[in-house]
């Protein structure tokens, strides 16, 4: 590992934020278990650019269960060009990837990673894992960059085709290859037990989690949208860690006691509104005026779900394996489909707000299927902002909220 | 080495331009015949016909079958219906097959097969069965990655396909049908490389718009004639022995089933003589062992054998197989072709213009629509690139152990 080279990165960071940096007060960090969240992030980022860190960069579903039976600091790098974007780092950023060949028709998480790569903010990883999964951009990117860094490549090959009998084993056994190599390329020991033990704090996070989701279909909702979004990315990235167990529990005491006491997330709760995909992460004013202004609440995420079941630490391989296996966005758009329409009726929703990320084929493609599906199925309005959630610099504020003004007459409306 | 003697003493020959004409009207013939065949094809149906899109689905197992495979493509003309059920920043190849369906173009088929190779076509299977649905449909699912286990991942795609097929159509595929489809498939491409290759001369027999034809009427036609027929021009063709000064060009990139690229790029005193499309040698190159359990060998080859997509991540391989290109086929520049939104290749595309400057070879990307689109812009850059191409003429000088090495010469 060039441990020089880091430092560097660290630097080149550092420098960024001390001349660029545009920091945005959150109108949403409102909970305890938000600010231990936001501090275990931090921590885990700053570890991922210690010199004597073995750091693995992974794509969105690549299980930290299994870095963390390693030791191993994750680090993803589509997470933290949504951070960079929140503090407004990322129009240079994408800027460089732009000049060096990377159109800019594709995904910003991807082409913010290449020019953060090329400005050397990144910490040098000592592997880079990615799935089958979702795009099939993230993984090419992986690779490309693996053959910059020379460094491991590992590629998760999980089948679309989800449910056939041969796919639970055949994700497992790459996990466990995966981990093997990994534990020889990094000395460390491979320990199905400590794995087993990481499987456990994963599922009490988990508990905790589905739980909280469940007491986010009471009626006024206990969790306003703009906090709750930002907690999707830790649901594969900290999963795994004790610390999670503690947020999520965290998070779970302060809802429940919101609920005892009556306190809604906001007063005077008019609409209730499920939002499908991410969110523009260079503002926070849009949230704030849909929940504050409109108050027609954010009551779900379907990022947040917890789709998978509890797993079987005596099988860990295969469980994580089912896990991948489980996500509802992957395979057909029907499976996506039938889990928009559960999340529908039991956090009785009024409208569904969906944040088209420019550049994401596979999450914006089936937008009209699922609007045709949902009205025919369900009556319920859907509103469909077509956006960018990295690249700010074709997003108009008043544009957009003269959709959301326009989608919540036809709220109120429906209400009479 | 049945066709060793087109290979064979073409210098010792002295043919008159008449040649040329005498090649161009074979090769009309030919198409006449092949089309003709296929109007009578889909007038008087034998045989069900399956549609198909992208070259990792084995045309194998739907012809073990007793099925015509028959290769799907869009077609020029704006995108209509297609936008209201796909959203617009999908790649145009996709949204005009999805258009010619709505629009009834592909009524006749009864069935479909769409390979899941990217994002685009996966999301194409969901509208494809919601809003175009023909009598049998399957989303082909395909490794993206070569690894060991990735083997295991196409045979089951392979098995799930042929049990679908058999259940649906209700015809067995045995062990001989498999072998029988294995070889037809097998003599279409050696007879397309062997065309194909006769391009390495210097002035090259076929052009590419007709390579291009030829490509597209292996993939939607009754197999075992298209054989007979282009094994029948194959012995009528000669070579003519004349000089050409034209700049020798390697073709790259996203699908294109459309001439007007080739078309633009001929304009300007060059000649494509080597297409690494789907549409070309992505679909012919690679043969399955005849000699090995079928579906294993099917497996090999387009996991193994088959030159590689920018869907299959394995940019190493893309980059030696076309370097082997630009050597064998002379060639004198690469045009990179990218449809808009087409992800594979937009991603792959700084890797490959590195990897090409690292040799020397001048490349020049183009980014287009699925049809037509901005014409004069992409013609001025294509005289710029022959301008710089007619002051930097490359010539093969020497070989190493990697391969031959291209050397600037002013000329
Ligand atoms: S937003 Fe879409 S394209 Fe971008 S990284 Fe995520 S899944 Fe991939």
């Amino acid at each position: 590992m060039d441990k020089f080279t880091r430092k560097l990165e660290f630097e080149n960071l550092w420098g960024l934020l001390k001349q660029k940096r545009e920091k945005q007060t959150s109108p949403f960090y409102t909970l305890k278990a938000t600010k231990l969240r936001s501090s275990l992030l931090g921590r885990l980022f700053r570890r991922a650019y210690q010199k004597d860190s073995v750091v693995a960069w992974r794509s969105s579903f690549v299980p930290s269960e299994i870095l963390f039976a390693l030791n191993i600091i994750p680090f993803a790098p589509e997470g933290v060009i949504s951070m960079f974007a929140n503090s407004h780092l990322t129009d240079e950023i994408l800027r460089v990837a732009e000049d060096h060949g990377c159109s800019r028709d594709t995904c910003s998480f991807l082409r913010g990673i290449e020019g953060s790569v090329i400005n050397d903010y990144m910490p040098m990883p000592d592997f880079l894992i990615a799935t089958s999964m979702y795009c099939h951009g993230s993984a090419q990117v992986f690779k490309s960059l693996s053959k910059k860094y020379k460094k491991d490549f590992f590629y998760i090959d999980v089948p679309f085709h989800y449910e056939r009998p041969y796919a639970v084993d055949y994700v497992a056994k790459q996990l466990e290859g995966m981990m093997k190599k990994m534990a020889e390329k990094s000395n460390r020991k491979f320990d199905v037990d400590k794995l087993k033990q990481t499987i456990i704090y994963s599922n009490q996070a988990r508990n905790y989690f589905a739980k909280v989701n469940k007491l986010r279909q009471n009626k006024p909702s206990s969790m306003l949208g703009g906090e709750a979004i930002d907690y999707a990315i830790m649901l594969a990235h900290t999963f795994g860690l004790p610390e999670m167990v503690e947020i999520c529990k965290t998070l779970y005491e302060e809802l429940k006691e919101r609920i005892d006491k009556g306190i809604g997330a906001v007063e005077g709760e008019k609409h209730r509104i499920l939002w499908r995909q991410l969110r523009p992460y260079y503002t926070n004013a849009l949230f704030d005026y849909i929940e504050r202004t409109h108050k027609a609440v954010i009551v779900f995420e379907e990022a947040n779900c917890v789709y998978w079941k509890e797993m079987n630490p005596e099988q860990p391989f295969k469980s994580l394996a089912k896990k991948l296996l489980s996500n509802y966005g992957f395979g057909q758009v029907q499976r996506w489909l039938d889990f928009t329409s559960s999340f529908i009726i039991d956090y009785n929703v009024d409208g569904i707000i969906e944040f088209a990320h420019w550049g994401c084929r596979y999450l914006s493609a089936s937008t009209q299927i699922v609007k045709d599906k949902i009205l025919q199925d369900k009556n319920i309005p859907i509103l469909v902002l077509d956006g960018d959630c990295i690249d700010r610099r074709d997003y108009s504020d008043g544009q957009i909220k003269t959709r959301v003004d326009a989608f919540m007459e036809i709220l109120n409306r429906r209400k009479g | 080495m049945k066709y060793a003697y087109f290979l064979k003493g073409w210098e010792e020959e002295m043919l008159e331009t008449t040649v040329l004409a005498q090649n161009e009207s074979s090769i009309e013939e030919f198409i006449r015949n092949v089309k003709k065949r296929n109007v009578q094809l889909l007038a008087n149906k034998t045989a069900p016909i399956m549609g198909w899109c992208n070259t990792y689905v084995p045309e194998e197992i739907i012809l073990a079958a007793g099925i015509i495979p028959y290769r799907i493509m869009g077609a020029p003309g704006p995108l209509i219906l297609s936008k209201t059920y796909l959203c617009g920043n999908i790649c145009g190849n996709v949204q005009s097959l999805l258009e010619c369906a709505l629009r009834g173009d592909y009524k006749f088929l009864d069935g479909m097969i769409i390979g899941a190779s990217t994002d685009a076509t996966k999301k194409l299977f969901d509208s494809w069965l919601r809003y175009a649905g023909t009598p049998f449909n399957h989303l082909f699912d395909i490794p993206k990655f070569v690894h060991e286990g990735v083997y295991l991942h196409y045979r089951e795609s392979i098995n799930s396909l042929s049990e679908e097929i058999e259940a649906h159509f209700g015809n067995k595929i045995t062990e001989s049908s498999l072998k029988e489809a294995i070889s037809t498939c097998n003599k279409t491409r050696t007879l397309l490389t062997i065309l194909s290759n006769l391009r390495k001369n210097e002035k090259p027999p076929v052009s590419s718009q007709k390579m291009l034809e030829i490509c597209k009427l292996a993939m939607i036609s009754d197999k075992k004639f298209f054989n007979n027929e282009l094994e029948s021009l194959l012995s009528k063709m000669k070579i003519a022995n004349i000089k050409s000064s034209a700049y020798r060009i390697l073709l790259t990139g996203s699908f294109q089933d459309q001439p007007w690229l080739l078309e633009s790029i001929e304009e300007n005193n060059a000649l494509v003589v080597c297409e690494d499309l789907c549409t070309g040698l992505r679909y012919y190159i690679g043969l399955v062992d005849e000699d090995v359990e079928p579906i294993e060998a099917i497996t090999k080859r387009y996991i193994e054998k088959k030159p590689p997509s920018a869907t299959m991540i394995s940019f190493d391989q893309r980059a030696d197989f076309i370097f082997k290109l630009i050597n064998e086929f002379k060639v004198d520049g690469v045009i990179y072709h990218m449809l808009k939104f087409d992800d594979p290749y937009l991603f792959e595309f700084p890797d490959m213009r590195e990897f090409l400057e690292s040799k020397s070879v001048p490349m020049l990307r183009i980014e287009t629509e699925y049809t037509t689109s901005a014409m004069g812009q992409i013609k001025t850059r294509l005289q710029a690139f022959m301008e710089t191409l007619r002051f930097t003429k490359y010539r093969k000088i020497k070989a190493n152990k990697n391969g031959q090495v291209y050397q600037k010469i002013r000329i």
